[in-house]
């Protein structure tokens, strides 16, 4: 995974792109579904957490549902 | 068009809901349905496929595959698509079905559609598994990318060294809740995921 992220460039994903235009993220499916699971099964993820949050503060904001 | 052997279906998941209806025309009762799209909706999408059937608890198709594609490509406009990966297209994890028939069966049928093309493909028993293995990039990168706005390419984020503990973290919480999933599941110990082995991984096929 390290190798493909040292050496794809100057790559945004495609969610950031849907992000710049301000069209409707993934947000539910990619992060906010794998958080839900993990606290289900009592994982701690405390930085995605927190990266979440701010994801979607910003879906919000833009009102990118 | 009428129905149809096949429907691919590659659409965004905040789009998921109208799926059912959208290829409803297509569908008869040998149609098998593949979805080639990012994150964990393989349960919802068979929810609201059965939901949408005639006769509820059975879907309306023959199948329902899930397919995750391995490109880093993005459309950057209309009617263009910049594919960035240097190593050709790459269509992975593909055949892991969540519903309906023989599983090694409804496999096999799957690698006949794509074995005549020149798309490299795999196939992977637990759809879970597939799904967990790109999660493994796309979870930490796709979200430190957004969080911050856009502002910063990948290349941006891997070279600075506090963003990329940070993704480093967020991978290793990604291993940690996907092999919960996957024992939650049922999956054998063999199919868990390393944390090594996903570090240094290759995503190549």
């Amino acid at each position: 995974m390290w190798h493909l992220s040292d050496t794809i460039g100057a790559y945004r994903t495609s969610t950031v792109l849907d992000f710049m235009a301000r069209k409707p993220i993934e947000v539910y499916y990619l992060f906010r579904q794998p958080l839900d699971r993990a606290r289900e099964l009592g994982v701690p993820a405390p930085k995605l957490e927190g990266i979440v949050a701010l994801i979607e503060g910003l879906q919000t904001f833009y009102n990118l549902d | 068009m009428g129905k149809t052997d096949w429907v691919i279906v590659a659409l965004k998941t905040t789009s998921l809901r109208v799926i059912p209806e959208l290829i409803s025309p297509l569908l008869g009762e040998n149609t098998r349905v593949l979805t080639i799209m990012n994150g964990m909706y393989d349960d919802d999408l068979v929810d609201l496929m059965r939901k949408f059937s005639k006769s509820e608890n059975e879907l309306p198709c023959a199948a329902i595959y899930g397919g995750i594609a391995f490109i880093c490509s993005s459309r950057i406009n209309a009617s263009m698509v910049h594919h960035s990966a240097t190593d050709g297209l790459l269509l992975g994890g593909l055949a892991a079905m969540s519903v309906g028939g023989n599983k090694q069966e409804a496999l096999s049928i799957l690698e006949e559609l794509w074995s005549p093309t020149k798309v490299p493909f795999q196939s992977e028993q637990s759809l879970a598994l597939a799904r967990w293995k790109k999660n493994c990039w796309n979870i930490p990168f796709s979200s430190v990318n957004v969080a911050l706005q856009g502002q910063l390419t990948i290349e941006d984020i891997v070279k600075q060294p506090s963003l990329r503990a940070l993704c480093d973290e967020i991978m290793d919480e990604t291993i940690a809740i996907a092999n919960a999933d996957l024992i939650a599941r049922g999956e054998t110990e063999t199919q868990l995921l390393g944390i090594k082995e996903v570090r240094f991984c290759f995503v190549k096929l």
